[in-house]
């Protein structure tokens, strides 16, 4: 699961919310449905059983309380012994005292050797019992025994109890209940389609309503019974309810059609199954679908931002939607763009320096030569008296030392000497004055400062502050603000004109008169930070003063570059 | 996992759960083990079922009755020797039981004292429940009286080919027939069961219960098969006539025998007592037209009584040890007449 794709995740979410519930509801309503009809018919069953199981209990009681009535009787006992003869007058007595019972069992009075002497039976008479085995000999024991008719006897249950004299049997008083007459006595009391069994205490066949086949199902279900499993027939179509009649001790089966019949059952299933694969389809349907909804632009993004990944930049989103994918798309469009934007910038900024590099490479162009050809012009204007060539050869020179190497930060009292040289030539070429102050810390003057970035600042002061005039004074001072060291270059020349003002303020000057303010300018602002560049300070009285701001490192500490 | 398994569960529960059980109030009626019997019985169900009956009635004791043949039902108890299941073995001929006798515990019956002499083993690994003679029939349209008289005069010649005689390598009852006329002839027993198979002339019927109809039928003359059977023919109508071997015949009983380790062993007692009892040897002689086994019980009054039988004393031991080879043997000397 946790290796599977989305869009099988979404499909087994979906399925478990689509089926599972559903599941479990058909199988509890099945199982419901099923348990309340088997219920129903379980209770049906047991109400007829009930019925039945106290109509024989009526004939049984009704037989035994003839039959005691009968051995008390002395009429019976008299028949018994042969001290009365009168035939008629026994069978008076007989019918007299059987007349509650004889429309559900037929009464007989046995000898004691177990011959049939009386019975209310209409039917010829079955002949003897034997007195020392079955029926005759269980009654002789005392009390009313009952027993399942041997096959011989056209009677389903028989019921004996002895006439004594004293304790010697004299004869028996013997109830016969016929299968004609246990389906009259039955006769309405179970549904049409059940089937009714009456099986003795040891569980054999003693009656069975008339549609039901062989003597096999008696036998089935006693061994069932023995082998303790529920009751059931070889086709299992049929449920079984039993009530054991108190009195006697029988049993009363009643075979019931189940009530949800094998064919019924399936069709329910097939019901049930149709519909959860209904369901299922559906299910996978709707998570097809929406698993494309979602799964679409995803990839959708997914591909653009691979594309992104190998470079490039221009990939857009197709950006119809205004949902939660919508939004996701209209984002990694800006953010390609902002990257294209950046990319473009950072390669501007690139060439820009390139471009400066070339220039510098340019400028470098065989230093040597030039700083060899110096030396020869002062030792020249030594030999030959000029000491103002000597001078000039010799500021060059060092000022080209410096311009050549390598280093691109120095410390500042590099600078500072570098300017006073570049001052010392400008008062011999324009014969002039100008004065340069020094206000700078001894500590200050190890600070390191980009290379060659204070000489074009005085060179801008000399060329357009004092362009009308023969002198001035340019002071350059430096302090230290927190992390920062403030430099400042203040003439009392005629100022800078409006329009070059209006430019450093707005923080990006082009190139135009003052080259070298500009190139300080961008080179501070690629090293430091667009935010770090020349600024003109506004001054009391005449001339300009500009300021720049870096930040202090020691030596040694690596400039943010 | 345990997600898992209560679903499961719940599935199972709602499968089946739910189903109510209808044969529970049936299962309050189920006797207790210590009221049942198992009884596994070769009888036929008019023998074994009005006695099984009575005892349930008059014990309370509930019989399972298994049924089938006499050696069938002893290989069963043999098979389940482990775990027996069988309580008692009720029917089939002592031979039989002999052989299976390490498969029985040895009971004496209540009234042991009352059964009548050589019946009674002395080991009483079995007790007797009837006695059955071996008789000889014939038809009484085909042959007059006295022609038949004896083995010998079975074995003349004179009945070639038309002699009824169930194959003794298959029913029990024929073999102990033919053991019986080992028995009463003097001679060397293969000798005799070579003739035997001559007058045969290799044919033997497929079941004892043919016997009777074939001669009935007219399709033999003469046979060899048990009193009962023959009484019970007769009293059906059927033209046939008894003959008591004169060199004497045997009455070899069957019997019934208490399973060593039987699960109800009380029951199974009580159940061979009765089996023993004087009512149900009465009902032996009333109703099944057979032997009693007790002295104070009367044959039937149509029957001659067992002392004018010429009764042999049958060596069940001998003869149960002779079965093998017997079996053996058999088969072949009735080939070899087939083809002859």
């Amino acid at each position: 699961m946790k290796n599977a794709s989305f869009r099988q995740k979404l499909l087994t979410s979906f399925l478990a919310i689509g089926i599972l519930p559903l599941l479990i509801c058909t199988l509890l309503m099945l199982n419901i449905f099923r348990l309340s009809l088997t219920r129903s018919a379980a209770d049906a069953a047991e109400t007829q059983l009930d019925a039945m199981s106290g109509e024989l209990s009526g004939l049984l009681s009704d037989c035994e309380t003839v039959m005691e009535k009968l051995c008390a009787e002395p009429a019976v006992a008299a028949a018994l012994d042969r001290s009365e003869l009168d035939e008629q007058r026994v069978y008076s007595v007989l019918y007299r005292a059987a007349a509650p019972v004889l429309g559900g069992a037929s009464l007989s009075v046995y000898g004691a050797d177990g011959r049939q002497l009386y019975s209310t039976s209409s039917q010829p008479a079955s002949g003897s019992l034997s007195p020392r085995w079955g029926l005759l000999a269980a009654a002789a024991d005392g009390g009313v025994v009952y027993r399942g008719a041997s096959s011989k006897s056209s009677a389903c249950i028989q019921a004996a109890c002895a006439v004594r004299r004293g304790s010697v049997p004299l004869g028996y008083v013997v109830a016969d209940v016929t299968a004609a007459q246990l389906t009259a006595l039955f006769d309405g009391q179970y549904t049409a389609t059940s089937r009714l069994l009456l099986l003795d205490p040891f569980w054999d066949q003693v009656y069975a309503s008339s549609d039901l086949p062989a003597k096999t199902l008696a036998a089935r279900l006693r061994s069932q019974l023995l082998a303790g499993q529920a009751l059931s027939d070889s086709h299992g179509a049929y449920d079984y309810f039993v009530r054991q009649e108190p009195r006697s001790g029988f049993c009363l089966v009643l075979q019931q059609p189940k009530p949800m019949t094998e064919g019924t059952a399936e069709l329910m299933y097939l019901v049930a199954g149709l519909s959860l694969l209904l369901c299922l389809g559906l299910c996978v349907l709707a998570s097809m679908r929406f698993s494309r909804q979602l799964f679409e632009p995803i990839r959708a993004l997914n591909s653009a931002m691979r594309e992104v990944e190998e470079g490039n930049l221009n990939v857009q989103l197709d950006n119809r939607r205004i949902d939660e994918m919508g939004q996701l798309s209209g984002r990694f469009n800006r953010m390609a763009q902002r990257l294209r934007q950046n990319l473009k910038d950072s390669l501007r900024q690139q060439r820009e320096l390139n471009e400066a590099q070339i220039r510098m490479m340019q400028a470098q162009l065989n230093p040597h030569f030039l700083y060899n050809t110096l030396d020869t012009i002062k030792w020249m204007g030594k030999i030959h008296q000029a000491p103002e060539i000597a001078t000039i050869s010799a500021d060059l020179a060092d000022i080209l030392r410096s311009s050549i190497s390598a280093d691109e930060l120095v410390p500042l009292r590099q600078e500072l000497r570098l300017v006073e040289r570049y001052v010392e030539i400008q008062n011999i070429r324009f014969s002039g004055a100008f004065a340069l102050t020094v206000e700078v810390d001894e500590p200050l003057r190890d600070v390191p400062v980009p290379k060659l970035m204070l000489q074009p600042l005085v060179e801008n002061a000399i060329l357009h502050g004092f362009r009308d005039r023969s002198g001035g004074e340019i002071r350059i001072s430096a302090y230290r603000a927190e992390e920062d060291l403030i430099l400042t270059v203040r003439d009392n020349g005629c100022g800078v004109p409006e329009e070059v003002l209006a430019q450093y303020r707005d923080g990006a000057p082009r190139p135009g008169g003052h080259f070298g303010l500009h190139n300080v300018d961008a080179i501070l602002r690629i090293r430091y930070g667009p935010d770090r560049g020349v600024r003109f300070v506004p001054v009391q009285g005449e001339g300009a003063c500009i300021r720049i701001t870096l930040p202090v490192f020691r030596k040694g500490e690596e400039p943010p570059c | 996992m345990g997600r898992r398994c209560l679903i499961l569960a719940l599935t199972a529960l709602l499968l089946t759960g739910c189903a109510g059980s209808p044969g529970q109030s049936a299962a309050t009626l189920a006797p207790a083990e210590s009221d049942r019997v198992v009884i596994y019985t070769s009888h036929k169900e008019e023998v074994y079922g009005p006695i099984v009956k009575e005892f349930e009635a008059r014990t309370g004791i509930w019989a399972e009755v298994v049924t089938g043949g006499t050696n069938e039902l002893l290989a069963r108890i043999a098979g389940e020797a482990d775990a027996p299941v069988c309580d008692v073995i009720f029917g089939g001929g002592v031979e039989s039981l002999t052989a299976y006798e390490r498969y029985f515990q040895p009971y004496a019956c209540a009234e042991a004292d009352l059964i009548r002499p050589g019946l009674r083993p002395a080991d009483d690994l079995w007790t007797p429940f009837s006695s059955l003679p071996v008789v000889l029939i014939y038809n009484t349209k085909l042959v007059s009286p006295g022609e038949l008289t004896g083995w010998e005069s079975l074995l003349s010649g004179r009945w070639s080919g038309s002699i009824a005689l169930a194959d003794p390598a298959v029913s029990g009852s024929s073999y102990t027939a033919a053991a019986t006329m080992l028995c009463a002839l003097p001679g060397d027993d293969w000798d005799q069961l070579d003739r035997l198979a001559v007058q045969l002339e290799g044919r033997v019927l497929p079941d004892s219960g043919d016997v009777v109809a074939a001669v009935a039928g007219g399709s033999c003359r003469v046979g060899v098969t048990l009193e009962e059977t023959a009484l019970k023919r007769q009293a059906q109508g059927a033209d046939i006539a008894i003959v008591y071997p004169e060199e004497g015949t045997s009455a070899v009983p069957d019997g019934s025998a208490l399973i060593a380790g039987a699960p109800h062993p009380d029951n199974a007692r009580a159940f061979l007592d009765f089996a023993q009892s004087r009512d149900v040897q009465e009902l032996v002689v009333s109703q099944f037209s057979r032997r009693s086994v007790r002295t104070d019980v009367s044959d039937g009054d149509a029957l001659p009584p067992a002392d004018e039988l010429a009764l042999i004393d049958y060596p069940v031991r001998w003869a149960a040890e002779l079965k093998d080879a017997f079996s053996a043997r058999w088969p072949e000397l009735l080939r070899e007449e087939a083809l002859s």
